[in-house]
């Protein structure tokens, strides 16, 4: 799959903002059939069931829809918004499973908000030097980092599932890692 | 701006929301005091939205955007809906560890320290646990260091995290000042101590409890540290 380039990352935050703005339904709909089946495959992947993925998915478009105007386009791509709305779920679904108990008003709960952008100049450049760098990424090394973000993936377990001995896992990691910080730095 | 920052891994786990609770805290401590770790950290989660742009889509089922667009209709908040709103305020005694616990982590040291009060470890060093939960033996908690004392020589299980809240420590490794993160992993022993002139407040997470070496190993378990 092709990532967006620039001018699909500026149609979609379009369709974010005619949803703040407007409540516009078609301009979600688009959006809901870019992202849904996107999202779906990340939490598939993270190990839910095909129901649990779906119900998943519209927990995410729903917030999509009910906070589009917290979007900010200088600030981050859509992606990594609704990338870090399906985080955010996740981590609050898994805090509920490990302690039922808690009050569902616990802050605990409450993943913190997403970071702050006051120290980029450029969100845009900097999104693309990434693109570019992932896209150059080793197939190996691009492997070791998609296990570790869409299927939280420890080193052990990757070396484990991967059958690599440890020290590779880590070797590989660090130079994507590198790779990666890299194509940032000039940016921030 | 700190010295001592969070390494790659920290930064991919907490991007993909793995880190276990504790561990989430203190990266967002330091996150919330290190400007140069908050660019990076929005950085690795664009590496997630990028992530997301390139992976074989999965079709939705027939009539889900029918089905979401019904909810909407009936008013349907999900899941954001039921969390307290940004800004509550969590009562809890006046204590000067809220003032040097960046925002986000205020209402957690609140619960903290309306749970139970802070516990004396060894003449100079308080410690306080805090209400989260941990991964499997670890701990989470704040140690107050009087200006000029030490945390007595100690090894632990797992690897431990210390971020410098205030003032500053040194140990082995060098200096450690406000926002600094120190890592020491299971093989080291060391004894840090706090400059002179300031209380020096860290928020110490582990895998699992460290354990006092020494003489003041003793103590430490008729303590119930
Ligand atoms: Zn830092």
């Amino acid at each position: 799959m092709q990532s967006p380039d620039n001018n699909e990352r500026e149609v979609l935050a379009d369709w974010v903002e005619a949803v703040a703005e407007t409540g516009d339904r078609a301009a979600f709909a688009r959006l809901f059939a870019y992202l849904a089946p996107r999202l779906k495959a990340f939490l598939r992947r993270l190990g839910s069931n095909d129901a649990t993925a779906e119900e998943l998915v519209q927990e995410v478009m729903l917030t999509v829809w009910r906070k589009a105007a917290s979007f900010d386009r200088r600030q981050s791509s859509v992606s990594t918004w609704v990338y870090t709305i399906a985080r955010n779920r996740r981590i609050d679904l898994i805090r509920r499973e490990s302690k039922p108990a808690l009050d569902p008003e616990e802050p605990l709960l409450q993943p913190a908000a997403p970071v702050a952008a006051d120290t980029v100049a450029d969100e845009a450049r900097r999104d693309a030097a990434l693109r570019a760098a992932i896209s150059t990424l080793p197939p190996e090394q691009l492997d070791l980092l998609q296990l570790g973000f869409f299927e939280g993936k420890s080193h052990v377990e990757i070396a484990e599932l991967r059958k690599l001995p440890l020290g590779t896992v880590k070797s590989r990691m660090r130079l994507a890692f590198s790779r990666l910080r890299r194509a940032m730095e000039s940016y921030q | 701006m700190p010295s001592h920052h969070l390494p790659a891994e920290l930064l991919l786990d907490h991007a993909a929301g793995t880190l276990d609770p504790a561990l989430a805290v203190l990266v967002e401590g330091h996150i919330a005091l290190c400007r140069q770790c908050r660019a990076e950290a929005g950085g690795f989660m664009a590496v997630g939205g990028a992530l997301l742009d390139t992976i074989e889509p999965v079709a939705m089922s027939d009539g889900a955007l029918d089905r979401l667009m019904a909810r909407i209709d009936a008013g349907d908040g999900g899941w954001e809906s039921y969390r307290r709103p940004e800004g509550t305020v969590v009562s809890g005694p006046a204590d000067p560890l809220i003032d040097v616990l960046p925002p986000a982590l205020r209402p957690l040291g609140r619960r903290s320290l309306a749970r139970a009060p802070w516990r004396r470890l060894v003449p100079g060093v308080k410690v306080l646990d805090l209400d989260v939960p941990t991964g499997g033996r670890g701990s989470a908690q704040i140690l107050r260091v009087d200006a000029g004392k030490g945390v007595p020589r100690h090894t632990h299980l797992g690897n431990e995290y210390t971020l410098v809240l205030s003032g500053a420590f040194n140990d082995h490794a060098g200096r450690f000042a406000r926002g600094d993160l120190q890592i020491t992993d299971p093989s080291v022993k060391h004894k840090p101590i706090a400059e002179p002139g300031e209380t020096c407040m860290v928020l110490a997470v582990t895998d699992a409890p460290l354990r006092l070496t020494g003489a003041l190993g003793f103590i430490q378990r008729s303590l119930g540290y």
